[in-house]
């Protein structure tokens, strides 16, 4: 899985700990996600979408074979 | 069949390095330099002290300090990881502390080493909680349980969030797996040091097998149930 997390953070301009408080986890949790070491459950995945307004297939990005 | 000639060949050093270990005198008297063992450990443990007492402070320096926004990850990355060293230092000043204070009450070392040597174990305790207690200082907005509250390791487990979780999981499997490894490694090496020196290590063997046995029932359990 890959994640736009840092290119959507830099857009709004939130630091990981601003977004780690929106998202109600760590700033660990938002770093380990953005470094591609964690794939976040689906509320939290739900919750860090919201933020930036966009969808959820937008921020996370899966290749097709992970899907299959 | 390439199985086999492993098995055949770790017989064959096996063998060769069992052999070679009980020929080897190990006559050593440990009690002949047990004072200055006593006596470098019982210092490392001060100086560990010491270090862990600054880096209290500098942790609670460096949370209390206004930063900008830019620079507010950078203040957590550096919080996070001397959180984590400054907890690797406690846990290792209290075995280093309890090894000193042991040699000097079995060796039967001058009152005064005894005296420092249990004071410093005592001190280290005491940091460990200090130390555990900072994350409170530093997530205040979290609901992260005090250390004085009754089964504190387990509602900070609860007080988690997945990630945090995951990294915990992973380094805890790594480490369950090295001990499991390095204890049965420690049960042979107990077992050839009592034949080769003819003093009995059979309470150290007893009471590191209790160890592993119950730890490896209480993972295996706990995974079984889980089904």
């Amino acid at each position: 899985m890959r994640t736009r997390l840092k290119e959507l953070r830099a857009r709004n301009g939130l630091n990981q700990t601003e977004l780690a408080k929106r998202a109600k986890v760590s700033r660990q949790t938002i770093s380990l996600i953005e470094r591609e070491e964690f794939i976040p459950s689906l509320l939290i995945a739900v919750r860090i979408a919201r933020i930036f307004n966009e969808a959820i297939e937008s921020v996370f990005l899966f290749d097709e074979e992970e899907i299959e | 069949m390439r199985l086999v000639i492993w098995a055949l060949l770790g017989a064959v050093v096996g063998f060769v390095v069992m052999y070679m270990t009980l020929s080897f005198q190990m006559d050593f008297d440990f009690y002949t330099i047990a004072f200055q063992v006593n006596v470098i450990l019982t210092a490392l443990t001060i100086v560990l002290l010491l270090y862990i007492g600054l880096s209290i402070l500098q942790m609670r320096k460096k949370s209390d300090a206004n930063v900008s926004d830019d620079e507010e990850d950078e203040r957590d990355i550096w919080l996070y990881k001397k959180f984590s060293d400054t907890n690797m230092l406690v846990m290792a000043t209290i075995i280093i502390g309890i090894v000193a204070t042991s040699i000097s009450l079995i060796t039967g070392q001058p009152t005064w080493l005894e005296l420092i040597s249990t004071v410093t174990v005592i001190i280290a305790f005491i940091l460990s909680i200090s130390v555990s207690s900072l994350v409170n200082k530093f997530y205040p907005d979290r609901n992260l349980p005090s250390v004085s509250e009754k089964d504190y390791a387990k509602k900070l487990l609860a007080a988690s969030d997945e990630g945090e979780r995951h990294v915990m999981l992973e380094g805890l499997y790594r480490s369950f797996n090295l001990l499991n490894g390095t204890l049965i490694l420690a049960l042979f090496l107990l077992a050839v040091y009592s034949i080769g020196t003819g003093v009995s290590q059979l309470f150290s063997i007893f009471v590191i097998a209790i160890i592993l046995l119950g730890a490896n029932a209480k993972y295996f359990l706990l995974i079984r149930k889980k089904s």
